[in-house]
This record gives C-alpha cells, structure tokens and sequence, in this order.
C-alpha cells in the first residue's frame, strides 16, 4: 500500500513513517512542500495521502482538490493545526475523508488510515481476521469461534483500534481520546479504559479466542499476534 | 465636587469680594466727595458771615439760628475755619440729624465771638442710602448674572471636553469592537488632549495586541514542537524489549506532553476568544446540548459512580458553538473532576435562562476572587490545568453573560445568566 505524507514539519512526517513502517505492507513517500507533493501525485497512484494543511509554498487544499478530481479512490487525511468547525467542513466538502487535529497520537492516525482505506476500497475488507477472532468494521460486530458475543460500543470500538494497531504498544490517554473523543482532556484517571479491557478480555477468552490483548506496564495495551 | 460647581463658586467669590471692596471704596469716596462739596459751601457761607456780620448780629450779644451760632467768647479761638461732625436737633421735625459744622473765631469792635455754621446732612445721607442701594442691588444682580452666565460658557466651552470624557469612559480595551471614536474641537486644549488619549489608547491597544498576539504565536508554535516530542516517545514505546523502568519513563514524558498540549491549547482557546475569532452565532437549544455533553460524559461519571440530575427547561440561546461547547465541557468536567468518589452529585438546573451547575466537593469555599485567574488551582488535582475556568470568564465576558459562584449545603454552585443570549 502506497501512501504520501506531505508534511513540511521533517521530523512529524519521518515519526508518521516510522509508525506505519512496522505495519503490514505500507510504503511511505514523503513530500516537504507543495510542489514535490504536485510532482510526487503525477508520478504515483496513492491509496492514501496524509496531508498537512500549512505548507511553505501553497495550500495544502488544492493538493487534495488536483488529487480528487484525478482519482477519487484515493484515500485523504488531512492533519492540521487549524482546529475550527470551519478549517474542518472545509476539508471535508472538498474531499477529504477524515480530519485530524494536531497534536494527535500515532495510532489514532493509523486507525484513521486503516478506517478511510476500508470505507475507499470495499471490497470484503471490511472484516477484520485474526485467527478465530473477526471483527466486522461495518456491522460492528464481532465473532468468536462462530459465536457472538454481546459487546459494548465502547468494548468493540477498543478492539477495532488495538487490532488496527496490533503489535504496537498503545496507551491509554490514546484509547481514552478515541473512544471519547476530544473530551478525554477532562478525564483525570484512565480507569475505565482499564475496566473496558478487563471485561473485553473476559468476553474473548470465555469464547476461547486466544488472550491477544496484553498490558504493558501500566501505560497501555499491546494487541499482540507475533 | 464638580468643575461647574468649583468654578462658579469661586467666580462668585471673587465678584462678591470685588463688588464689596468697590462697595465701601464707593461708599467712602462718595461721603468724601459730599462732604468737600459741604464744606466748600460752608466756606462761602463763612465769607458771607464775615462779610455782613453786622446785619445779622444787629446789635445782639447772642445769635442763635437753625444753621448759625454766633457767641461771644473770652477764648481767642483762631480764624482759621475748622470743620467738625455734629448732631443737632431739627426744629422743624424735631429731631436729630447729621450736621457739618464749620467754625472760627471771630474779632469784631473788641469782642471775641465763636461762630459757628451748620449745614445739614439730611440730604446727602438720603443720597448715599440711595445709592448704596442701588450698588447692593446691582452687585446682586451681578452676581446672578455672572452665575448664569458663567454656566453658560462653561456649558458651550467645555462641551468638547465632556464628550470626550464620555467616550474615553465608554473605551473597553476587551472589547475593539467597540472603538472610540473622538471628535475633533476647536478649541486647541481639548484638541491636544483628544490628541494625547488616541495616542494612549492607541499605544494601549497596540500593546495589548502585541501581548495577544505573543500569546497566540507561542501557542501556535509550541503545537508543532510538542507533537514532535508525543511522536517520538510514542515511537520508543515501540521499541522491542523494553524495561518497565523505561516503560514507566516514556509514559510520563508522554503524560506531561499532554498535559502541556492541553495547556497550550487552552491559551490559543484563549487568545481567539480575545482576537473576536467567534463572531458568528447559531441558535443553540441548549437543554438539549446539556444532555447530550452529559451522554458523552456518561463513562466518567459512572467510573466516579456520582448521581446526577437535570431539570432543564427548553431554552434557545444565540451562541458560537464552539464556545458553547467550551463553556459547558469545562463547568460540566470541573463539577465531575472535582467531585469526591464517594456519594457525589451532579446537579444541572436550566430554568428563565439561568444555568446552575452544581457539585458535591471539597468542604471548602473556593476563593471566589481567584477561581477565575489563569493557572489558579485550590485543588492539587493532577488533571487540571487550572485554566478550564478562566476560558469559563473569558467565554461570559465575551458574551455578557453573569457569572457567580456560591458554596451552599456543600455543593459548589456555577450560576450563569444567560439572558444576553436569549432568543425567542
């Protein structure tokens, strides 16, 4: 899977390419500016660009409008600091499939991908699979052995963004923010993201899937398949 | 005391002062002038006297007239004419009046005599009676007149002065919305003082930007910096084999990064509030968004197993989104934040456009001038920046909207009132 980071800030777009290296068969191109993301999208048909908005040399928009119109499989995140409902439905209407606020966490970023590439190219991935466990992203339900178990929105919504990280260690202010949204700044304690994953493991073990979701330390969760 | 009343008391002053000093200079100069005329006549009538001496004593030791003595004496009295006040009874209405007198010795056939001439006063004193009056009366008028008059000049002259001071009262450095704008005045003084309080504001204000603008540029140019740090340790969280040691590390660069993201975000939050970046509004019904912020808020307060209850009455307000979000996310999240695990409630009343947001807490008072400040914080929760409050103040007074707190029966109560932003 081929995706384009334009971003001017170096070390945010080589960070975002060392996060979604260790991930299944993603390649990464980077683009510091306007004119090589322009000169980068001529050249290559990318699943998915990761745009930043604030370029040195031009708007970060009329890459996504060039891209749209050209292929509209393409898959389009925009990462900014601009943060207004306005900065956002402007993105959006002229094409973008999701916006993400900086700062944000690199596995919310790489749920985003995973989320846009799902939605952009429907063609029966919409399941995720992982040995006997499968997730379905659409219907929001998972099986176990055949059998399905009664989760709650916030118990599969923690499943779908470990899995979409898997083997990557994910902390809990990340778990929080995505399943609260941006409110997660008022929560003093991640408890209850402790309290989900205590009773999603029960739910999954019970129906004899392996115990996939591992604690790191305290500090986060490992969905963890090698 | 104001400047009318200053001025004219003291105008009125002077003029009361002068008009008395004229008076009695006038007085004194008037009876002085009377008085040479009385004495001038005196004279000619002393001549006179001299002159035909034997008819009018004809023959008698003793004369004895209304206005003329002329008695022998043993004395030798000097000739020279000497003049005296005196008062002497009128045969005609017998009483007593004023009377200049004049007299002289006088040497005639051997005999020495005292003569003495009387001139009556009765009709200079009714003069000066006269015309003190007349003076009393006009320096009274006089002084009414400069009164009126004084308010009427001060009225048209500093008129210019008033306005300004109007305007200059009106200036809100918090809201530029609201400029001021001066009038130009001829009259020199007022211009150069229109002159210094534009400068001053202008100065005023350009600090005042300049000081937002630090603000808002620092916020914005922390965002990419503290992103980088996120990233990075997010990444070596991903390295294989850590300790827990490490783990442990990583973790709290990652949490304080946070904290600072917040932070930093809430001072942007801020500083676009104070840059006017909200002026457009929505109707908002905010029963409405008040239940579904407590939806989201559903996880927390059930971890924190705390009771909350509504009474919300539909009310439609005129609002930025955003800020209604930051307004009720902060005073919901603090009444949650700040609440003990045990037993604790959550009340929200939204009743004629007054919102209460009310919580159980610590059994202390907050400190009501200082809960507002930027980065005050009573409690040492590790979860607030002590800012959420401040954006609180900052959103109610963009809006006009009354803030108060209250600690009654151990619940901290927020009381807002909306209804600068009401719409029917």
């Amino acid at each position: 899977m081929l995706i384009l980071i334009v971003e001017d800030e170096k070390e945010l777009a080589l960070s975002i390419r060392d996060y979604l290296k260790g991930i299944q068969d993603i390649t990464c191109d980077l683009a510091p500016n306007f004119s090589k993301a322009v000169e980068l999208t001529e050249l290559y048909s990318y699943d998915c660009l990761i745009v930043d908005l604030g370029l040195p040399d031009g708007d970060g928009l009329e890459i996504i409008k060039k891209v749209k119109t050209e292929d509209a499989q393409t898959g389009i995140i925009i990462i900014s600091a601009r943060d207004t409902l306005d900065d956002r439905l402007k993105g959006l209407n002229i094409g973008a499939d999701d916006y993400l606020t900086k700062p944000f966490h690199l596995s919310e970023l790489q749920a985003r991908i995973a989320s846009v590439l799902r939605r952009i190219r429907f063609d029966g991935k919409s399941i995720l699979k992982e040995g006997v466990l499968e997730v379905d992203t659409v219907q929001r339900k998972i099986k176990v052995n055949g059998k399905e178990p009664d989760l709650t929105k916030s118990e599969f919504n923690i499943l779908e963004y470990l899995i979409t990280n898997k083997n990557k260690v994910v902390t809990k202010a990340s778990i929080a923010e995505h399943i609260l949204g941006e409110y997660s700044d008022m929560y003093s304690s991640y408890d209850f993201v402790y309290t989900h994953i205590k009773n999603l493991r029960k739910k999954l073990v019970e129906l004899g899937c392996p115990d996939y979701i591992k604690t790191v330390y305290g500090t986060g969760y490992i969905f963890e398949t090698a | 005391m104001n400047l009318l009343t200053k001025t004219s008391l003291l105008i009125t002053t002077v003029a009361l002062t002068v008009l008395m000093a004229g008076g009695v200079i006038f007085f004194l100069s008037t009876k002085e002038m009377i008085n040479k005329q009385v004495d001038k006549e005196l004279i000619s009538e002393m001549h006179f006297v001299m002159r035909s001496f034997d008819n009018l004593v004809h023959g008698r030791d003793t004369v004895f007239y209304e206005e003329l003595t002329i008695i022998p004496t043993d004395e030798i009295i000097s000739p020279v004419a000497r003049f005296r006040d005196t008062i002497r009874l009128n045969v005609f209405d017998n009483k007593y009046h004023t009377y200049r007198a004049l007299f002289f010795g006088f040497r005639k056939g051997g005999n020495n005599y005292k003569i003495e001439i009387f001139k009556s006063l009765i009709d200079s004193n009714t003069l000066i009676e006269r015309v003190t009056l007349v003076w009393i009366g006009m320096s009274l008028f006089l002084i009414v007149a400069i009164y009126f008059l004084n308010k009427l000049i001060f009225k048209s002259t500093w008129k210019d002065f008033f306005e300004i001071l109007k305007l200059a009262k009106s200036y809100d450095l918090k809201k530029p919305h609201k400029k001021v704008l001066l009038k130009e005045s001829e009259i020199n003084e007022f211009a150069s003082l229109n002159t210094v309080i534009t400068q001053l504001l202008e100065r005023v204000e350009r600090d005042f930007n300049n000081q937002k603008e630090l603000t808002a540029n620092t916020s914005h140019e922390l965002q990419t910096p503290l992103s980088i740090i996120r990233m990075k340790a997010e990444l070596l969280l991903q390295t294989p084999d850590l300790t827990s040691e490490q783990v442990r590390l990583i973790s709290d660069i990652l949490a304080t990064t946070d904290r600072l993201s917040r932070l930093n975000k809430s001072l942007l939050t801020i500083s676009k509030i104070e840059n006017n970046q909200f002026r457009e509004t929505e109707k908002i019904s905010l029963h409405e968004k008040i239940r579904s912020l407590a939806g989201q808020f559903k996880e927390l307060i059930d971890e924190k197993g705390l009771k909350i209850s509504m009474t919300l009455e539909e009310t439609t307000i005129e609002i930025h989104p955003l800020l209604a979000d930051l307004l009720l996310v902060n005073l919901l999240g603090n009444a949650i934040l700040h609440n003990p695990v045990e037993n604790g409630r959550i009340l929200l009343e939204l009743k004629n456009n007054i919102l209460k947001i009310a919580n159980t807490g610590d059994h202390i008072e907050l400190d009501k001038e200082n809960i507002f400040h930027r980065y005050f914080r009573q409690s040492k929760n590790p979860g607030s920046t002590g800012i959420g409050l401040s954006i609180v103040k900052k959103i109610c007074e963009y809006y006009d909207i009354d803030l108060d707190y209250r600690y009654r029966n151990n619940l901290h109560t927020f009381i807002l009132d909306l209804s600068s932003l009401y719409t029917s």
